[in-house]
């Protein structure tokens, strides 16, 4: 089948402004949006950029917004969206070039929230054991994989960019929830700020962008009652 | 070049508890409250006494139901919780506004000032009415 991509393309180098640019692409409808973008890149335009690693919706490269809502372009099969597909990069980060933007400040507030185990007990002999119970409260939040799907369709985060935004919440609450980890105290208070968690207007858009299809305001609001738990 | 944002998460020690979880704690209570005494008002002052049928050409009718009301205290308690309650619920959701719209340090003090003093004259006048007036 003909399908038609309109992405929007940006050279800071080169242009004053985003444009969309179209193309035509032959495609077959159980070709993922991915496949499309790798047509065009290998052969009409090789200067398209945009990330890619796995292709298989493990690695979190290849997020961006695809008729207006953000999805992993490995994901998505061109069947499900149509013969008409508009490509944008992901919102509320700077774009490096095309679909490509700076994750830094992302990764800036992932790094925020201490996201590695903190366990000063005596180095133990064998596994750290935990029950089936105990793994199922943040067994959830335990499929994340940073592609900002969540954070860059968070309107909080677009309007603000000190939000903490969703994915940081999430791996917050991967950690504050396990019960190998000793630092819950001290994460609730980093996530304890108007920044933080706070910050959170329950928009539900992270849960409609998540690839994973994390219940990440389920977690935030859990969250938020752990904070009221501990001070009141 | 990326330019650090100045984050303030984790940057700074905070007061335990802080003021956003209590404010996020108080909208969440005092919505459900107002949902309930809103109703209980509309219920008392358009249904059970109709006030729109009390009141005659120069409003005398539904100014002796205000004043039968106000002889006790209790309906002046109702009235004083309503008013607190929907003043500072809907002021804070103002200020969560300022919060997420307004950048700019400058603007952001002369709003959320603006916010407070508002609050505290409407709270003031509001309160010298309810418990000042002579039934």
């Amino acid at each position: 089948m003909k399908v038609t991509y309109k992405i929007l393309r940006f050279d800071p180098e080169k242009d004053k402004k985003p444009y969309f640019k179209d193309y035509d692409v032959e495609v077959e409808p159980t070709d993922r949006i991915l496949d499309g973008l790798n047509i065009i890149k290998w052969y009409q335009d090789s200067t398209l950029s945009y990330r890619r690693s796995c292709a298989h919706g493990i690695c979190g490269s290849d997020a961006m917004e695809i008729n207006g809502v953000n999805k992993l372009a490995c994901k998505v099969l061109i069947q499900n969206v149509g013969s008409h597909i508009t490509i944008k990069p992901i919102r509320g980060l700077r774009v490096i070039k095309d679909l490509i933007v700076d994750m830094e400040p992302f990764f800036e507030k992932y790094r925020s929230i201490k996201p590695y185990l903190i366990n000063d007990d005596s180095l133990p002999t064998h596994e750290r054991l935990q029950s089936v119970e105990d793994r199922e409260i943040f067994d959830d939040t335990t499929k994340c994989i940073l592609c900002a799907s969540c954070t860059s369709s968070c309107p909080s985060f677009w309007w603000n960019s000190m939000y903490l935004g969703p994915s940081a919440l999430v791996q917050a609450h991967r950690f504050i929830f396990d019960s190998r980890d000793h630092g819950a105290d001290e994460r609730l208070e980093i996530v304890n700020d108007l920044n933080g968690i706070w910050r959170c207007r329950t928009i539900f858009n992270c849960v409609d962008a998540c690839p994973r299809e994390i219940k990440i305001t389920k977690a935030i609001e859990e969250l938020k009652r752990a904070l009221l738990h501990k001070h009141l | 070049m990326w330019k650090k944002t100045t984050f303030s998460v984790g940057g700074r020690a905070k007061p335990a508890g802080g003021f956003e979880m209590y404010s996020w704690y108080f909208m969440r209570i005092s919505g459900v409250v107002l949902l309930l005494m809103a109703l209980g008002h509309l219920f008392i002052m358009h249904v059970y006494f109709n006030v729109d049928e009390m009141v005659n050409w120069d409003g005398v009718g539904a100014a002796e139901f205000v004043k039968q009301r106000f002889e006790g205290i209790g309906w002046r308690a109702y009235d004083f919780i309503l008013l607190t309650l929907a003043l500072f619920h809907g002021l804070n959701g103002i200020k969560w506004l300022v919060d997420d719209y307004v950048h700019s340090k400058c603007w952001r003090l002369f709003l959320v000032s603006a916010i407070y003093t508002l609050a505290f004259i409407f709270y003031v006048v509001g309160s010298i009415f309810l418990f000042s007036y002579n039934a």
